[in-house]
């Protein structure tokens, strides 16, 4: 699609050479190309307030051969309502704060919501061609302040919940992209391979959260695989806690020597394997052993970890033979067939996926 | 009475305990939690817990109460949780 080469000519490029009235009026104006290039440029740069009220005027338009055009513009713009919640738990008595397009408000934790949720929204759409969580546009709907001294985020299958923490422990949770990421990667995860919450399963489950949420990061912020800090949750860490971050995609079990007491318990190999009847089976605790295995392979591929680890993991949890309650085995022997698939059998690429299984012990 | 309450999941995936025997709380605070704590309905959170499916990064609070003759033993998760009981856990986490 057109829309589609212009977004990664752009991206190269890096930044907007073209401001966005003159993109504008060459939409509307220019001959059939300039139409297209102007079109597909406005539809990635999804920080220009291209909003809905100018893409509605557009659309009346209508020049001939430009509806599919028009159709990838509406998807490269994400749909964010962010309302604040008051410290309450009822959704009903919660208040509009910030919309689409609009500009930044006093409240840093709204502002964090909406960049955040665009950011996740642009990797998803310029990295994976995916439209919203379930790539038909989802409107993304943010909550803040939920709660009292709420030490949590999450997605609740249809909007962001987020609490202010506790501020010993966890704070400003609006503020880590990757979190941010991790939540709507659930989403992801819901409307592709709906992966069982609860043991090897949900492991993974969690382990795919970080492995996006890591990724959005990465792709926003332009790292290489070197670059990278491989980190979920450095930034919500409370004065409480002795570490780094929350969890180490590089080094599990070594992101915090103390919170309440209790030191990082995630292994990095299935021989440490936790089983337990806490946390659905351990699913934040064993996330620990697929997440180093993507880090390795991504590392050995270097360059962007987006590129080719994360395209791998994208298409792996888009097959449709998937099923929501496989193991570690599975969704590793999976990742093997479709880099099979994307890179060919004998490729570098092939073996790394399979020598990053091996080093966390399962054999793909 | 005796209670303890462990919270595990949510997205930290750090585990917090309250753990409270209101014999050796002062009388006030003693009859607070009782009063509260036997106002809940555990048994109805703990079936829409059971029947809902677990949302990511919730929180999941394993739930044991001595109350003299009566036991409970229950696993609840959020959002199925029972009017009242994060008050309570907020509560025990303040006093234990």
């Amino acid at each position: 699609m057109i829309a589609r080469a212009s977004v990664r000519r752009r991206r190269l490029r890096g930044c907007c050479l073209v401001p966005p009235y003159v993109l504008e009026h060459l939409a509307q104006y220019g001959d059939a190309a300039q139409r297209r290039r102007a079109i597909g440029t406005l539809a990635v740069d999804h920080s220009l307030r291209f909003g809905r009220a100018q893409f509605a005027s557009l659309l009346a338009l209508r020049p001939a051969g430009a509806q599919d055009i028009l159709a990838t513009l509406a998807a490269g713009i994400p749909r964010r309502t962010i309302y604040d919640a008051h410290s309450g738990e009822n959704l009903g008595e919660a208040t509009v704060v910030r919309t689409e397009g609009s500009s930044p408000v006093s409240d840093d934790a709204v502002n964090e919501a909406y960049d955040n949720l665009g950011s996740t929204h642009a990797y998803y759409w310029q990295v994976h061609h995916r439209n919203s969580i379930d790539d038909r546009g989802l409107a993304l709907n943010a909550y803040v302040h939920f709660g009292r001294d709420y030490d949590n985020a999450m997605w609740d299958g249809q909007r962001m919940l987020f609490g202010d923490g506790d501020g010993v422990i966890l704070t400003h949770l609006t503020r880590a992209l990757e979190v941010v990421g991790h939540e709507l990667a659930h989403g992801v995860t819901q409307y592709t391979a709906a992966l069982a919450y609860q043991e090897q399963s949900g492991s993974l489950s969690e382990s795919v959260s970080d492995v996006f949420g890591s990724l959005v990061k990465q792709f926003t912020l332009q790292q290489s695989v070197t670059e990278a800090d491989w980190l979920i949750g450095a930034d919500c860490l409370g004065p409480g806690v002795k570490g780094r971050a929350l969890r180490s995609m590089a080094e599990p079990g070594a992101a915090y020597t103390d919170m309440l007491g209790q030191k990082d318990p995630q292994p990095a190999h299935m021989h440490d394997y936790v089983s337990t009847t806490a946390d659905n089976g351990g699913v934040h605790v064993n996330s620990g052993i697929p997440n180093h295995a993507f880090f390795l392979i991504a590392t050995t591929l270097g360059g962007n970890a987006w590129e080719k680890a994360g395209r791998i993991w994208y298409e792996t949890i888009r097959d449709p033979r998937l099923r929501p309650t496989i193991g570690f085995q599975t969704f590793a022997a999976t990742t093997v067939r479709v880099a099979v698939h994307l890179y060919g059998p004998s490729s570098s690429e092939v073996s790394a996926v399979r020598d990053g299984w091996q080093q966390v012990g399962i054999q793909a | 009475m005796r209670i303890r309450v462990e919270r595990s999941g949510g997205f930290a995936g750090l585990v917090r305990t309250a753990e409270v025997d209101t014999a050796t709380l002062p009388e006030a605070h003693a009859r607070e939690i009782e009063d509260r704590v036997r106002g809940i309905d555990f048994e109805g959170g703990a079936r829409l817990s059971g029947e809902a499916e677990a949302r990511p990064d919730a929180f999941q609070y394993d739930v044991s109460i001595d109350d003299g003759d009566t036991q409970h033993r229950v696993t609840l998760r959020e959002p199925a949780l029972p009017a009242g009981f994060r008050e309570v856990f907020r509560r025990l986490l303040e006093l234990g």
